[in-house]
């Protein structure tokens, strides 16, 4: 009998060290963050209704990935793990958060705030507007006078680098250099529900569409 | 009669009107079906020949369709209704044409006059051609032996429309602008010309390739040009002038308002497999840039431009942010001042350049952010696609890294395509002493995959120096590097061997250096820091903490800045166990500490203690492990949970204990920097 009660917490102590913890994206804390920011970004008159995605953006994928779920790593102990989770409180990941409070990402949204202002007129006019990559993109070059050329197109080359700095180092901050891709895709999306009325900005396939 | 040429029909027309009274009694009309000759075809033609009179004659000719190199022409009606003839000759004083073509109804006048085939003259006046009205006058010379000739005007000439005749010869999709009038005046002998002149004004012009990187609006262009005929050869002259408007090519602007632009040159085109030369070439943009020397364009093909031009620059400040900073958006090129001239030969085979010969003259090279400039620079640079170009020599009077001067010095290189190879050991002086690059290569210069490695020593740099010149407190002590190897490689710059400083009578030694994606916003550096037998009494005179004596020891380890703010490291700073020198703290050192520990200062003056100047104590040690905003202190451990930074010993006892061990990293520099630290700006 003793032998029993010593087992079974050793079984299960044992099996509860084996269940392995995956790290998913927090999609709606990073939205969060990216739409943070992009509002600082873009300021009052980019954003069409404070807090309204618009309809036709793209919307973010379907569920919260932001808890830290236990895989189960097979059929044979899905039974016994079951039983586990009966009988141990299960055990809560703390509230995903992404930190974007880090000095390159304060610099890099200073640099991309006082640049929006050389901007916004571009985005108006049609000449640039947001790709779908989480970047910005000459649309119309032809829109723009001659001399303002040159210039826009190293004012787009700037807020790019920016822009993919921003992706890396929010991704680094958060100790995972591998949701770079995540970051960029949700700043994608926000980028363009954020975006004021008749900007433009690439759809998936590629195509220009104006809101 | 279907088919029939030109040269077999006419022969028979001038007979009934050349024979005396043949057809003056009666009308004629021929009807000639289709004619055809080089270049065009005529369909549906007749000729009408009557007289009303003796030698006065009406002649009439009409083409159903007539399809030529200017577009097909339907319903064309030559007339004259008042041929005369008399000993001069014949005579048509009002000879009317009417058509129709792509340019709608055409109604040409003009007048006619035959003597022979050495003696006659032509004037047609109204062609409509691409929006532009168009005047011919043709006439044979006197003597006779000078042949004919002809000029050909046109005012109001459309560009658009005119391109739009050559459709297959136009850039796709490129939308054109802008108005030309020309004269062309030819002449020649029997059936060819030997000689021409065009002149030609553009108002208005411009061009838009439709993904806007190539444009142009409201040029003002003259085209003046001569050509003589020897043989099958042709040679003259050309002066183009484009004066007002402005061009974008992308990334480059002109305003020609502002930089007017000349091209004289003489040219040759030879028949057959040859090339349309431009000798003694000279072309400037403004007073920015000139040009000279010669282009040889293989016969339809400017891809296959060959030549040697001669580029001269006298004002590169004046250049630069016309020519060359548009070309460097977004780089290093691209936030530069420059000055001083330069003066370059280059030679063009297949279309490319194949060899750059540049020389400097006292040429000032700044970086607008203060990361390096070089000036007084003089010397040649030699540059080659391929093959073995001469080695370059250049010479500066002085320059700087960041803030850090260093004097006149030269180096040997050799340039080759995207390549640059240092020739000799490259020996900078600065700081006291000299800093040597005994190898540098580096390979995609200005391509997508740059990359370099290069490899420094010194021995003897002044720290008071350097130290001055960065801003910070004034160290003494010298510093001594020692990288065998350093290269940079996809966006990494990684350095193999170590920065050694002696410094405070011990060495502070950086090893691992690695810095990621320096030309970005945030560019990563990696490093090891590690610290020996340093002063403690040194180091708290220079930054005034207060006093205290002893050695320290200790180590960074996995230090990273982002955006050259630190984000981790694993710190332990210590007075080493085996520590001969006394170990003495003073009250204010002790206060800082508290401060940086606990957040909160202590005055010990206010306490029995400040009778005492200072303490003595056993150990001082403090470890910082920094990861993103958190840092976590620790020391010596103590029995009841905190821990020492400085275990005190002896009597008076002062141990300064932190309780607190997880403090945001943006509080502890907020600590230090309340800390009063002489001279030092705590960032």
């Amino acid at each position: 009998m003793l032998k029993k009660l010593v087992a079974y917490p050793a079984t299960g102590l044992f099996l509860a060290a084996c269940v392995t913890i995956n790290i998913y994206f927090p999609a709606a804390a990073a939205e969060e963050a990216a739409r943070t920011i992009v509002r600082d970004v873009l300021g009052k008159e980019a954003v069409p209704e404070a807090g309204k995605p618009e309809d036709q953006a793209p919307k973010p994928p379907e569920g919260d990935k932001g808890a830290q779920r236990p895989a189960q790593s097979s059929t044979a102990v899905a039974a016994v793990g079951w039983v586990l989770n009966a009988l141990v409180p299960p055990v809560h990941a703390a509230q995903a958060d992404i930190n974007i409070n880090t000095p390159v990402v304060a610099q890099l949204r200073r640099a991309m705030e006082s640049r929006q202002g050389m901007l916004s007129g571009f985005y108006r006019s049609g000449a640039i507007g947001f790709d779908n990559n989480g970047l910005i993109a000459v649309r119309d070059l032809a829109a723009v006078p001659l001399p303002q050329r040159g210039r826009l197109r190293q004012l787009v080359g700037d807020e790019n680098t920016d822009r993919n700095a921003l992706y890396r180092e929010i991704a680094r901050a958060n100790g995972h250099p591998e949701w770079e891709s995540d970051i960029r895709n949700t700043f994608a999306r926000v980028w363009v529900q954020e975006a004021g009325s008749g900007y433009w900005y690439q759809d998936a396939a590629g195509n220009w569409r104006q809101k | 009669m279907r088919g029939m040429s030109l040269r077999r029909v006419f022969p028979a027309f001038l007979l009934l009107v050349l024979l005396p009274g043949a057809g003056a009694r009666a009308g004629v009309e021929l009807t000639l079906g289709s004619l055809a000759g080089e270049g065009w075809q005529a369909s549906g033609v007749t000729l009408q020949l009557a007289s009303d009179a003796t030698d006065r004659y009406r002649v009439a000719g009409s083409v159903q369709e007539l399809v030529t190199a200017l577009g097909v022409w339907t319903g064309v009606v030559v007339r004259c209704d008042q041929l005369t003839r008399s000993q001069d000759g014949y005579r048509c004083p009002a000879l009317t044409l009417t058509a129709e073509n792509l340019q709608g109804p055409q109604q040409l006048t003009g007048e006619l006059r035959f003597r022979d085939a050495g003696d006659w003259s032509l004037k047609l006046d109204g062609f409509r051609l691409a929006g532009g009205r168009w005047r011919l006058a043709a006439a044979t010379q006197a003597p006779s032996d000078e042949g004919w000739a002809a000029t050909l005007s046109a005012r109001d000439v459309r560009v658009a429309h005119g391109l739009k005749q050559f459709p297959q010869r136009a850039l796709p999709n490129w939308a054109w602008q802008g108005r030309l009038d020309l004269t062309i005046k030819l002449g020649g002998h029997d059936l060819s010309a030997d000689r021409a002149t065009l002149r030609a004004r553009l108002r208005g012009g411009g061009w838009a390739s439709a993904d806007g990187l190539q444009a142009a609006e409201k040029l003002t262009a003259t085209l003046r040009g001569d050509a003589r005929r020897r043989g099958r050869n042709w040679s003259g002259t050309l002066d183009v002038r484009w004066q007002d408007g402005q061009l974008y090519s992308d990334p480059v602007y002109l305003d020609f308002g502002k930089y007017p632009v000349s091209v004289r040159s003489h040219w040759r085109w030879a028949d057959g497999p040859a090339v349309l030369a431009l000798t003694d070439l000279r072309a400037a943009l403004g007073d920015l840039l000139t040009i000279s020397g010669r282009l040889d364009v293989p016969r339809g093909q400017v891809t296959g431009l060959g030549g040697r031009l001669g580029i001269a620059a006298p004002d590169l400040a004046r250049v630069y942010p016309v020519l060359i900073q548009p070309l460097g958006y977004g780089g290093a090129l691209g936030t530069l001042q420059l000055a001083g001239g330069v003066q370059a030969q280059m030679t063009l085979e297949a279309g490319s350049p194949a060899t750059v010969s540049a020389q400097l003259a006292d040429v000032h090279v700044d970086d607008t952010q203060g990361r390096f400039g070089l000036n007084g620079l003089n010397g040649s640079l030699e540059w080659a696609a391929g093959g073995s170009p001469p080695d370059s020599r250049v010479r500066w009077r002085g320059g700087h890294v960041y803030r850090v001067d260093f004097n006149r010095s030269e180096a040997v290189l050799n340039l080759r395509d995207k390549a640059v190879v240092l020739r000799q050991p490259l020996v900078l002086p600065m700081l006291d002493g000299r800093l040597r690059i005994p190898r540098l290569s580096s390979t995609d210069i200005g391509g997508t995959t740059p990359s370099w490695r290069t490899s420094l020593f010194a021995e003897t740099l002044s720290l008071p120096l350097l130290t001055r010149a960065l801003g910070w407190p004034a160290l003494s002590g010298e510093l001594s590097v020692q990288i065998p190897d350093m290269h940079y490689v996809d966006g990494v710059l990684a350095l193999d061997g170590e920065l050694l400083a002696q410094v405070f009578d011990g060495t502070v030694q950086v090893s691992g250096l690695e810095l990621r994606d320096p030309l970005s916003p945030a560019p990563v550096l990696l490093a090891n820091v590690a610290l020996q037998g340093l002063d403690l009494q040194r180091i708290t005179g220079v930054f005034d903490f207060g006093r205290i004596t002893g050695r320290l020891a200790g180590k960074v380890a996995g230090l990273q800045l982002v955006g050259w703010q630190p984000v981790a490291f694993q710190a332990v700073l210590e007075t080493p166990p085996d520590d001969d020198l006394p170990h003495r703290i003073s009250q204010r050192a002790v206060e800082n500490l508290t401060a940086l520990g606990n957040n909160g200062a202590v005055a010990l003056s206010g306490t029995f203690l400040r009778v005492f100047e200072s303490f003595r104590y056993d150990r001082l040690l403090l470890r910082v492990n920094l990861s993103g905003q958190r840092a976590l202190l620790d020391g010596i451990p103590h029995p009841d949970g905190g821990y020492y930074l400085v275990k005190g010993a002896g009597l008076p006892r002062i141990d300064v204990i932190g309780r607190n061990r997880d403090v945001a990293w943006r509080d502890l520099v907020e600590r230090l920097r309340r800390i009063s630290l002489k001279g030092v700006k705590v960032r």
